[in-house]
């Protein structure tokens, strides 16, 4: 449904996507990575906001170069840095992107997204006295208008409050189904809730794709956990290095995740985070 | 349609620059300026020739910072509506209240003294700031209404020969001929609907802002 093939950008001399190859299937797919890794050039490619340096990439067969009317018709796309139009109310914000997208008749469909999202309380209220939170609810009501078959969502919770973000990733989930809906971020929260198969990006590369559970298990039995004692905790990590991949605070010591064997440790089934960041920084 | 149109005008007309059409009604109303005093009148226009387009440029640029600010375009850009025509009605939304104003100043015979050249500067804020950057189209902008009117005032005799004649804006001071002058003002008028075709075109394939 959407393909990428050795699909480079450059930005003056810097790479940001280096031969990307990427297969999208049908429902939530993560795109994972830290900041700079690409995510978002990728996704802008996509939303045919960036033509690539070179290779190819496809959207439902449609080429993000020489077909971006058709694959527009069929996206919905809310990016990273989503602004809406100040002046309006977010119901007139709703019905004047539904014109763009040219959705007829679309009354009915705002009213539900408008419900969907918790926003109907505040839809005569101008989009300018709007939360963080509620911003985020209208950009990905805007992006379902029309129903298209392609959502593309760029680090959706970046911002928000914990309790925003819980109901955010909610969304999200009952988001696939037949639509293939691409959640970049760079949060392992988003995609551990969210997302049943992703890619790892991590300097404009794919480093992984595949089920988030490959990926777990991917690093099965190279993940220890070792109890440190408070006091010795600064010169443990410093001798552990890049090694280290999450660290925990337990009373008077500390719970610390490494990659690979180490004394005194026991090994521990390694959550989605580990896994990401023991593939980062191996 | 409808609700669209409203939508446009609701997010891009800028309401205060309304008020200026009323003072300048109420100043033709109340006959402080009127053609039947006509030293007033041909100061009127020519201070109005000066001033009046200017508004066009000063106004196009508000409309592409706040564009910018509001980090909208990708949105905008994503749907598959053309972008060339969001633009248009956006920009005749923007234009509209000078219209206005100008229709309050002056007779009709007078509306392309001060729209064409206004036009002209408009499109080309417009042209530079959406393939380039907002601030070099009102800089560019600016410098030709500022050499033109400094030219009038300095260097009148320029305006009787060949080019110059053709390219400066304000003309109240030149030896032309009033057929003359119209002539200029039509060609700055199509030098305006250019350049705002141009920009359509750039309109199609912005896709983002530079940032600062």
């Amino acid at each position: 449904m959407i393909q990428a093939e050795a699909l480079t950008k450059n930005y003056g001399s810097v790479q940001a996507l280096r031969g990307v190859h990427l297969a999208i299937e049908g429902g939530v797919f993560g795109l994972l990575g830290p900041n700079g890794a690409g995510k978002t050039t990728f996704i802008r490619i996509l939303a045919t906001l960036l033509p690539p340096t070179s290779g190819k990439a496809s959207v439902f067969g449609y080429d993000v170069v020489h077909d971006r009317i058709p694959i527009r018709k069929m996206l919905g796309y809310l990016p990273q840095e989503f602004g809406a139009y100040p002046k309006l109310t977010g119901r007139e914000y709703l019905a004047y992107i539904a014109a763009l997208k040219g959705v007829r008749r679309p009354e009915r469909e705002i009213e539900r997204l408008l419900s969907q999202f918790g926003l109907t309380q505040i839809a005569r209220r101008r989009v300018t006295s709007y939360s963080g939170g509620m911003l985020r609810r209208l950009g990905i009501a805007q992006a379902l208008l029309g129903s298209p078959k392609v959502l593309l969502v760029d680090e959706p919770t970046g911002g928000l409050d914990p309790e925003e973000r819980v109901r955010f990733r909610e969304f999200l989930m009952g988001l696939g189904g037949e639509r293939v809906v691409v959640l970049s971020t760079h949060l392992v929260e988003d995609v551990a809730m969210a997302c049943d198969r992703l890619a790892v990006l991590n300097q404009g590369e794919i480093v992984y794709q595949g089920r988030t559970r490959g990926l777990i298990e991917l690093f099965q039995g190279q993940v220890y956990e070792v109890e440190v004692p408070e006091e010795e905790v600064g010169e443990k990590l410093a001798a552990w290095g890049k090694r280290v991949l999450t660290t925990q605070r337990r009373d008077a010591s500390r719970a610390v995740r490494l990659l690979g064997e180490v004394e005194g440790g026991r090994p521990v089934t390694p959550s989605l985070e580990d896994a990401y960041l023991a593939l980062i920084r191996s | 349609m409808i609700r669209y149109l409203y939508s446009e005008a609701k997010l891009a007309v800028p309401w205060g620059i309304f008020v200026l059409s009323f003072l300048l009604a109420v100043l033709r109303l109340t006959k402080v300026v009127s053609p039947e005093v006509p030293e007033v009148w041909t100061g009127w226009i020519s201070f109005l020739e000066f001033t009046f387009p200017v508004l066009f440029p000063l106004l196009t640029f508000g409309l592409m910072e706040q564009e910018k600010r509001w980090r909208t375009l990708e949105v905008l850009v994503a749907a598959p509506q053309r972008k060339a025509a969001v633009f248009f009605v956006r920009y005749l939304n923007v234009l509209f209240p000078l219209f206005l104003a100008a229709a309050a100043a002056v007779r009709p015979r007078e509306y392309l003294l001060l729209t064409a050249p206004g036009l002209a500067l408009g499109g080309l804020s417009l042209l530079v700031g959406l393939a380039w950057e907002e601030e070099m189209g009102l800089g560019v902008a600016l410098a030709w209404w500022g050499v033109s009117f400094a030219l009038a005032i300095t260097r009148p005799e320029l305006f009787s020969h060949g080019v110059a004649s053709w390219l400066l804006l304000v003309l109240f001071s030149s030896p032309l001929s009033p057929q003359e002058v119209l002539l200029r003002k039509w060609v700055h008028f199509g030098i305006g609907i250019t350049f705002l075709l141009l920009s359509l075109v750039a309109a199609e394939y912005k896709r983002s802002w530079r940032p600062r």
